[in-house]
C-alpha cells in the first residue's frame, strides 16, 4: 500500500459500497496471516530444523513437554486471534455466501465444536496427569529422606506403583474401565484408584473418531479459488486440528487407537511445513508407543514412567543400608522426579489455558455465527435486531474517526446495516477482543538507537491514537515494543514495519481492566467508568465482566518487559 | 519375633519405656540405652501393627487412641533419630522404625480408605428409608444415626455415622502428622470423587458431548434441561454442603488449606459437569422455542452458584467466577437475541391468506402465549436485558472517545422513568404485532370483517395482557385504556358499517306523503331491509367471534340498535298492509325472529342452519 495516501479526505476513506473486493491490503493481510501461522508454528519445532534468531532468546522446549503445549497452545491463541481479525471480523457476510466459503466456514465452526469436546477430554486428563505429579511427589519426597529406611522405600515404592497401573490402566482401553478400576483395586498397594474418564462423556466418546471426524472432511482447496479467504479458513482448520490431535496424543484421553493416522495433511502449501515437521516427529513417537502399549507421549509422562520403574526395581532389591553405587544412581533419579515434578506444575496453568482455549472457540463461533447470521437475516430483507441503520451523512464523515469508531466497534453487538470501508484501514475493528478490551502486544523489532524507537512510537501511536491506546513501550535492548490499549493490531503491525521491516508480532494478550493482580494498572479508564464500576459489585457474580478468563492469566511468556528509566512511556 | 526375651513382660505402653523414649525426643543428647528402649518399643509396636493387619485385633473407637499415640511416638522418634543418622546403630534403628511407622502408616491408610469407602451402604439405605418413608422396619439393625439424618439434614454427613466421623477425623490426623497428607488427601479426594461420580451415573440425566447435542433434536434436550436444573439445584443446596461439612469434619484437626483444596476440587468436578452441559445447550442454535429453557438455566446458574460461592475459598472462588460469569454472559446473550428474534419473526409473517371469519390469527396467539410465558420471567429478563445494555455501553464507552458521559446518565435516568429496555422491548413487539394485523385486516375485502378481525385479535391480546399481572403491570394502564378505546372504535366503526344501511331501511322518512302512507315506497323498503337482513345474517353468522363475552356485547349492541327500530317501525306500518298474504310477504320477521337471528349472528358455523331457514 503506498504511504501517502491517507491524507487524503474522509471522503475517499470512507466509502460504501455493496460489493465486496478483496482488496490489495487485504490479500497481504491474508498473506500475512499464513506467514504468521507458519512462523509461530516453526518456533515450536525442536532447534535442529530451525535455527532462528528467536532460539537465541527461547530456547524451544522439549517437543511435547508441558512447557511445550503451553507454547502451542498460545501459538494457537494468536493465530485465533489473528483469524479472527483477519478472515472474520468487520467483513461483510456476504463474502461467506460465495460457493466454496458458505460450505467451509461452516465446517470449519464444526470442527471447532468438536474440538471443544476435546478440550474438555483434555481438561480431564489433565486432572489425571496432576493425581501422577501428586504421586510422585509422594515418592522423591519419601525417597529424599537420609539414611533411606525401609519404611521411605515401602512408601515411595507403593506410591509409585499406584502410578504405574494407573498409567497402565489408563492406557488400556478406557471404555473398559470398570474390569480396570477392578483390576487397580485388587491390587492391594494402591492409593485411591481413579475413574479417571469415566464420567467425561458417554462411554463410547472416542477422542481419535472425534479427531478422524475433524480431519476427514479436511480436504485442500484446488489452485485458483475465487476469493482469498478459502486457504486461510482451510489453513485456521488445519491448525485446530493439528492442535487437537497433539494435545489427544500427549495427554491422557478417552480412546485414542489409530491415531497417528488420523491426520493428513497438505504438503503443497508453505505454511504446512511446520506442522508437517511437528507432526512427523509426533508420529514417530506414536508408532513407538502403540506398540508398547503406553499411555500419553506427553514428555514429563513417558519420563516419569521410565523413572518409576526403575525405582521401583530399586525398591524391590531393597536391603539396608543401601550400596553408596545404588544410592548415588537413585539419588540421581530422584533428581531427575523432582525436576520432571517442578515440570508438571505447570499442569495447572495449562489447564486453565485448556479453558481458556474453549472459551475463546466458543466466543469466536459465536462472532462468526454472528457474521454468518447477518448475511441470513439480509436474504430475507428485513432490518436487522433492533438497531437503527446508521446513516452516512456529510456529518457522520466530518466526525470521521470517532464516529467510525463507534460504529466498527460495536459492529460485533450492533448489526448496522451499512458498510464502511474506511481505505485506510485504521478503522478496523479491534482484532483480537470484540467487546474493545484493551489488549496488550508485543511487537518483536530491531530499534537499536533511540531515533529509530522514537519513529516507530511516533508510527504506532498515529495509528492507534485514533483508538484507546494506554502505553507504548519499547525496551532497552530495543527488541520489544509494548503497546497497551485498544487497537489495531494488524494495522499497527503494517506501520511498524515501515520504521523496522523485521517487526513481528510476538504476543497478543488481553488485559484485564479489574484483575486485583493486574501487571498493568490501567489509570487511563475513561473517567466515567470509574464511578460506575464502583456501584457493580452489589451482586458480584452476576453483574457484567468482559468474556474472557480472569483466572487464565496470561503469562507473560516471551519476554517481559522491564521497568528500567530507559523506556518510554507515553500516556 | 525372634527375640522376645526382655520385652515380654514389658507393654507397649509401659510408662518407662514411653517415657524413655519421650525423654529422647525431647532432649538432644543421646541417652545412654536408647536404642535399646527404641529396640524394645518397635517390637511392641511392631507386635500391634501386626495384629491389626492380621485382624485379631479390632480397630474401635477406644484403641485407636492409644495406637494413635504409638503412630505419634514412632514418628516423632524417627525425627529424633535422624539426627544421629551418620552413626550406623542409630541408622538401623531408623531402618526399623521407618519399616514399623510406615507400615502402621499403610494400616491407617487402608482404614482410612475403607471406613470412607462404607458411605455407599449406608448412603444408599438412608435413600431407602427416604424413599420407603420409613415405613419398612426390615432393617431391624440399630441405627441411631438414621434418626436425626432424617429430621435433621445439618447432621447428615452423606451416610457417615457420628462414629465413623470421629474415626476419620482421628486418622486423617494421625495421617497428616506421620508426614502421609498427600495419600490422605489423595485417598479422600478418589473416595469422594468416585461417591460423587456414582450418584451422578444414578441420576436420571444423560451426558452428551457438546457434539452430539450440536445434532441432536431439541426435544430430548428439552427434557434434560429440565432434569438437569433440578439436579443442579439439589446438587449445589443439598451435595456441595455437606461434601464441604464432611470435609471440614474429617480434616478439622489439620490446616484449612487442605479442606478448602480438597473441596474445591471436588465442587469443580461436579460443576464442570453441570456447566458443560449449560455451556452445550447455549451453543445449539439458537430458536424461540428455546428461550424458556435458556431462562430456566440462567435462573439455576444465578441462584445457584452463590450458594456454593459460600463455601470456596478464594482462589477456587475465583475460577468458579469467571466460568459462572462467561457462561452468565453467553446465556445474556443468547437470550436477549432469541428474545430480538422474536421481532422478526412477526414481521416475516406476512401471509397473504386471511383467517376465515376474521378469527384470531395464529400469529397473534403465539405472540402473545410467548410474551405471556416470557412476563413470567419477567425479572429474570429484566435482568438479562439490563447486562446486555451494559455491554453495548461499555463496548462503546470503551471505544467511542468523543462518547459523552452525560448521554449514559441520560439513558439510565431514561431507563428508570420509562422502564427497562425489557418493557421497552415488550412495547416494541406489542407495536410490530398491532401493525402485522393491521396489514393483515386490510386483506379482508369485506370492510366489516376486517373491524371484526381487529376487534378480535385487539380483544385476545387485550385479555391475555390483563390475564398476567405481569404483563399488565409491564405494559400499563394508559396501554390498556388505549387497547380498550381502540376496541370501542372498532365496535363503532363496525356498527356503522353493517348496520347503518339496514336501519336507513326502518326510517321513517320519505314514507309519508301529506300524512299518507306510500305503500309501493313502504313494500320495496320491507323487501330491501329482507333483502338485507337475510344477507347480513347469512354472512354475518360465519364470521367468528371465540370470545363469550365480546360475542354478547356484539349481539346485545346489535339488538339495542335494530330491534327497537324494528319494532317501531312495524308497529307503526304493519297495519299498513292487508292481513294475510301482504302481511306474511312483506313481514318476514317478527322483533322476536329478529332477536333470534342476531344471537346466531358470529357463530362461525351457523351458515347451513342460517340458510336452511
Amino acid at each position: 500500500m503506498p504511504p501517502t495516501d491517507n491524507q487524503g479526505s474522509f471522503l475517499n476513506r470512507i466509502s460504501i459500497r455493496r460489493n465486496q473486493v478483496v482488496y490489495e491490503h487485504e490479500i497481504e493481510d491474508l498473506e500475512q496471516f499464513q506467514k504468521h501461522v507458519a512462523d509461530r508454528l516453526s518456533e515450536l519445532l525442536p532447534p535442529s530444523s530451525h535455527a532462528d534468531e528467536l532460539a537465541a532468546v527461547d530456547p524451544p522446549e522439549t517437543l511435547l513437554s508441558i512447557a511445550w503445549f503451553r507454547r502451542l497452545l498460545d501459538a494457537f491463541l494468536c493465530c485465533e486471534a489473528e483469524f479472527k481479525a483477519v478472515v472474520i471480523m468487520g467483513r461483510d457476510a456476504a463474502n461467506f455466501a460465495k460457493s466454496p466459503l458458505d460450505r467451509l466456514i461452516p465446517e470449519h465452526l464444526d470442527r471447532t465444536v468438536k474440538a471443544l469436546d476435546i478440550c474438555n477430554a483434555i481438561t480431564h486428563g489433565i486432572d489425571l496427569l496432576l493425581h501422577w505429579q501428586k504421586l510422585a511427589q509422594i515418592a522423591v519426597d519419601s525417597l529424599q529422606q537420609r539414611p533411606i529406611g525401609e519404611g521411605h522405600v515401602k512408601r515411595a515404592r507403593k506410591a509409585l506403583n499406584t502410578l504405574l497401573s494407573s498409567i497402565t490402566i489408563d492406557d488400556k482401553e478406557n471404555h473398559h474401565h470398570g474390569k480396570a478400576a477392578a483390576a487397580a483395586a485388587k491390587d492391594h498397594a494402591t492409593i485411591g484408584n481413579l475413574r479417571s474418564l469415566s464420567y467425561c462423556f458417554a462411554r463410547s466418546w472416542s477422542a481419535s473418531k472425534q479427531i478422524q471426524a475433524m480431519s476427514s472432511n479436511l480436504v485442500a482447496p484446488r489452485g485458483g479459488e475465487p476469493t482469498g479467504l478459502v486457504i486461510p479458513v482451510y489453513l485456521m482448520s488445519f491448525v485446530l486440528v493439528f492442535v487437537m490431535w497433539a494435545m489427544v496424543a500427549a495427554i491422557p484421553c478417552q480412546e485414542r487407537t489409530g491415531l497417528g493416522a488420523h491426520l493428513q495433511l497438505p504438503k503443497q502449501f508453505q505454511w504446512a511445513h511446520p506442522m508437517i515437521g511437528l507432526q512427523e516427529k509426533i508420529g514417530e513417537l506414536w508408532k513407538k508407543k502403540e506398540k508398547k502399549g503406553r499411555s500419553g507421549l506427553l514428555d514429563e509422562t513417558q519420563r516419569l514412567e521410565k523413572l518409576g520403574r526403575n525405582i521401583v526395581e530399586f525398591a524391590d532389591g531393597f536391603t539396608f543400608p543401601v550400596e553408596a553405587e545404588k544410592a548415588a544412581e537413585v539419588e540421581e533419579q530422584v533428581a531427575e522426579m523432582v525436576e520432571i515434578c517442578q515440570k508438571m506444575e505447570e499442569l495447572v496453568p495449562l489447564q486453565l489455558q485448556v479453558r481458556e482455549l474453549f472459551h475463546r472457540i466458543v466466543r469466536s463461533r459465536a462472532e462468526a455465527l454472528d457474521v454468518l447470521d447477518q448475511m441470513s437475516e439480509r436474504d430475507r430483507s428485513l432490518p436487522i435486531r433492533r438497531y437503527p441503520s446508521c446513516i452516512v451523512s456529510q456529518k457522520c464523515i466530518t466526525f470521521s474517526f470517532a464516529l467510525c469508531k463507534r460504529v466498527f466497534s460495536s459492529s460485533y453487538k450492533t448489526y448496522i446495516n451499512i458498510d464502511i470501508v474506511v481505505q485506510n484501514r485504521s478503522c478496523r475493528l479491534l482484532p483480537t477482543s470484540t467487546m474493545g478490551e484493551p489488549q496488550k502486544v508485543i511487537f518483536q523489532v530491531c530499534l537499536h538507537d533511540c531515533r529509530s524507537q522514537r519513529k516507530a512510537m511516533k508510527a504506532i501511536s498515529k495509528v492507534i491514537g485514533e483508538f484507546w491506546i494506554n502505553s507504548i513501550e519499547v525496551d532497552v535492548d530495543g527488541n520489544n515494543l509494548t503497546a497497551v490499549g485498544v487497537f489495531d493490531l494488524i494495522c499497527g503491525h503494517r506501520k511498524l514495519k515501515k520504521v523496522c521491516k523485521k517487526t513481528k508480532i510476538k504476543s497478543v494478550e488481553i488485559v484485564k481492566p479489574e484483575e486485583p493482580k493486574k501487571e498493568e494498572p490501567k489509570k487511563e479508564e475513561p473517567k466515567k467508568e470509574e464511578p460506575k464500576k464502583e456501584e457493580e459489585p452489589k451482586n458480584p457474580v452476576w453483574h457484567y465482566q468482559p468474556p474472557y478468563n480472569p483466572c487464565y492469566m496470561p503469562q507473560p511468556f516471551y519476554v517481559a518487559v522491564e521497568e528500567t528509566p530507559h523506556c518510554c512511556v507515553i500516556f | 519375633m525372634e527375640a522376645d526375651q526382655d520385652p515380654s513382660n514389658l507393654h507397649l505402653h509401659d510408662d518407662t519405656l514411653t517415657q524413655q523414649i519421650d525423654r529422647f525426643i525431647s532432649s538432644h543428647d543421646p541417652p545412654d540405652h536408647i536404642l535399646e528402649s527404641v529396640q524394645c518399643f518397635s517390637l511392641l509396636f511392631d507386635e500391634e501393627v501386626v495384629q491389626y493387619e492380621s485382624g485379631t485385633k479390632k480397630w474401635t473407637l477406644h484403641e485407636t487412641s492409644s495406637f494413635l499415640v504409638s503412630v505419634e511416638r514412632t514418628s516423632k522418634l524417627l525425627h529424633s533419630l535422624s539426627r544421629f543418622q551418620s552413626q550406623d546403630d542409630y541408622a538401623a534403628a531408623i531402618n526399623q522404625i521407618s519399616g514399623i511407622h510406615q507400615r502402621a502408616m499403610s494400616f491407617m491408610e487402608d482404614e482410612f480408605k475403607s471406613i470412607l469407602d462404607d458411605y455407599q451402604t449406608s448412603h444408599d439405605r438412608d435413600q431407602k428409608n427416604l424413599d420407603e418413608a420409613a415405613s419398612s422396619p426390615s432393617d431391624d439393625q440399630p441405627q441411631p444415626d438414621d434418626q436425626p439424618v432424617d429430621d435433621n439434614s445439618k447432621d447428615n454427613f452423606l451416610g457417615y455415622s457420628d462414629d465413623m466421623i470421629s474415626n476419620l477425623k482421628k486418622l486423617a490426623k494421625g495421617l497428616i502428622g506421620g508426614g502421609h497428607q498427600t495419600e490422605c488427601s489423595e485417598l479422600y479426594f478418589f473416595v469422594r470423587r468416585n461417591a460423587i461420580e456414582h450418584n451422578l451415573k444414578l441420576l436420571p440425566f444423560e451426558k452428551f458431548s457438546i457434539d452430539e447435542m450440536q445434532k441432536m433434536q431439541w426435544e430430548p434436550i428439552e427434557k434434560e434441561v429440565s432434569a438437569w436444573t433440578k439436579m443442579f439445584k439439589d446438587f449445589t443446596t443439598s451435595l456441595l454442603p455437606s461434601e464441604r461439612r464432611l470435609v471440614d469434619a474429617v480434616f478439622s484437626s489439620s490446616s484449612s488449606a487442605i479442606s478448602d483444596s480438597l473441596f474445591g476440587n471436588l465442587a469443580r468436578i461436579v460443576l464442570f459437569y453441570f456447566l458443560t452441559f449449560a455451556e452445550g445447550v447455549m451453543m445449539t442454535k439458537r430458536a424461540a422455542e428455546k428461550l424458556f429453557k435458556f431462562l430456566d438455566i440462567y435462573e439455576a446458574l444465578r441462584d445457584s452458584i452463590p450458594q456454593v460461592e459460600k463455601y470456596l475459598s478464594d482462589d477456587w472462588l475465583l475460577q468458579l467466577r469467571s466460568v459462572a460469569s462467561l457462561i452468565n454472559n453467553m446465556l445474556g446473550d443468547a437470550i436477549f437475541t432469541i428474545f430480538g428474534e422474536l421481532e422478526n419473526s412477526i414481521k416475516a409473517d406476512t401471509g397473504k391468506t386471511p383467517v376465515p371469519g376474521g378469527a384470531v390469527h395464529p400469529l397473534t396467539r403465539y405472540t402473545m402465549n410467548y410474551l405471556k410465558l416470557a412476563c413470567e420471567y419477567r425479572d429474570t429478563l429484566q435482568q438479562v436485558f439490563r447486562e446486555h445494555k451494559k455491554i453495548i455501553d461499555r463496548a462503546d464507552s470503551a471505544t467511542g472517545s468523543d462518547w459523552d458521559p452525560s448521554s449514559e446518565e441520560v439513558t439510565q435516568n431514561v431507563d428508570e422513568d420509562h422502564g427497562s429496555s425489557f418493557q421497552l422491548q415488550l412495547g416494541r413487539v406489542m407495536d410490530l404485532l398491532d401493525a402485522n394485523l393491521e396489514a393483515k385486516s386490510k386483506l379482508y375485502k369485506d370492510p366489516s370483517l376486517s373491524l371484526i378481525f381487529l376487534m378480535n385479535n385487539g380483544r385476545y391480546i387485550l385479555q391475555k395482557t390483563k390475564g398476567t399481572g405481569e404483563m399488565r403491570s409491564l405494559m400499563g394502564d394508559p396501554w390498556v385504556r388505549k387497547r380498550s378505546s381502540d376496541l370501542r372504535s372498532y365496535h363503532t366503526n363496525y356498527k356503522r358499517e353493517t348496520w347503518t344501511k339496514l336501519l336507513q331501511c326502518l326510517s321513517h322518512e320519505g314514507l309519508s306523503v301529506n300524512g299518507k302512507v306510500m305503500k309501493p315506497v313502504l313494500k320495496e323498503r320491507f323487501k330491501s331491509f329482507n333483502a338485507m337482513f337475510d344477507e347480513i345474517h347469512r354472512t354475518q353468522s360465519t364470521w367468528v367471534v371465540s370470545d363469550e363475552q365480546l360475542q354478547s356485547e356484539l349481539r346485545v349492541s346489535i339488538s339495542a340498535i335494530v330491534i327497537p327500530a324494528y319494532r317501531s317501525f312495524m308497529g307503526r306500518f304493519s297495519q299498513v298492509f292487508t292481513p294475510g298474504r301482504q302481511t306474511e310477504k312483506y313481514i318476514k320477521y317478527q322483533p322476536e325472529d329478529i332477536e333470534t337471528c342476531i344471537e346466531e349472528l358470529f357463530d362461525g358455523n351457523a351458515a347451513q342452519q342460517g340458510k336452511k331457514r
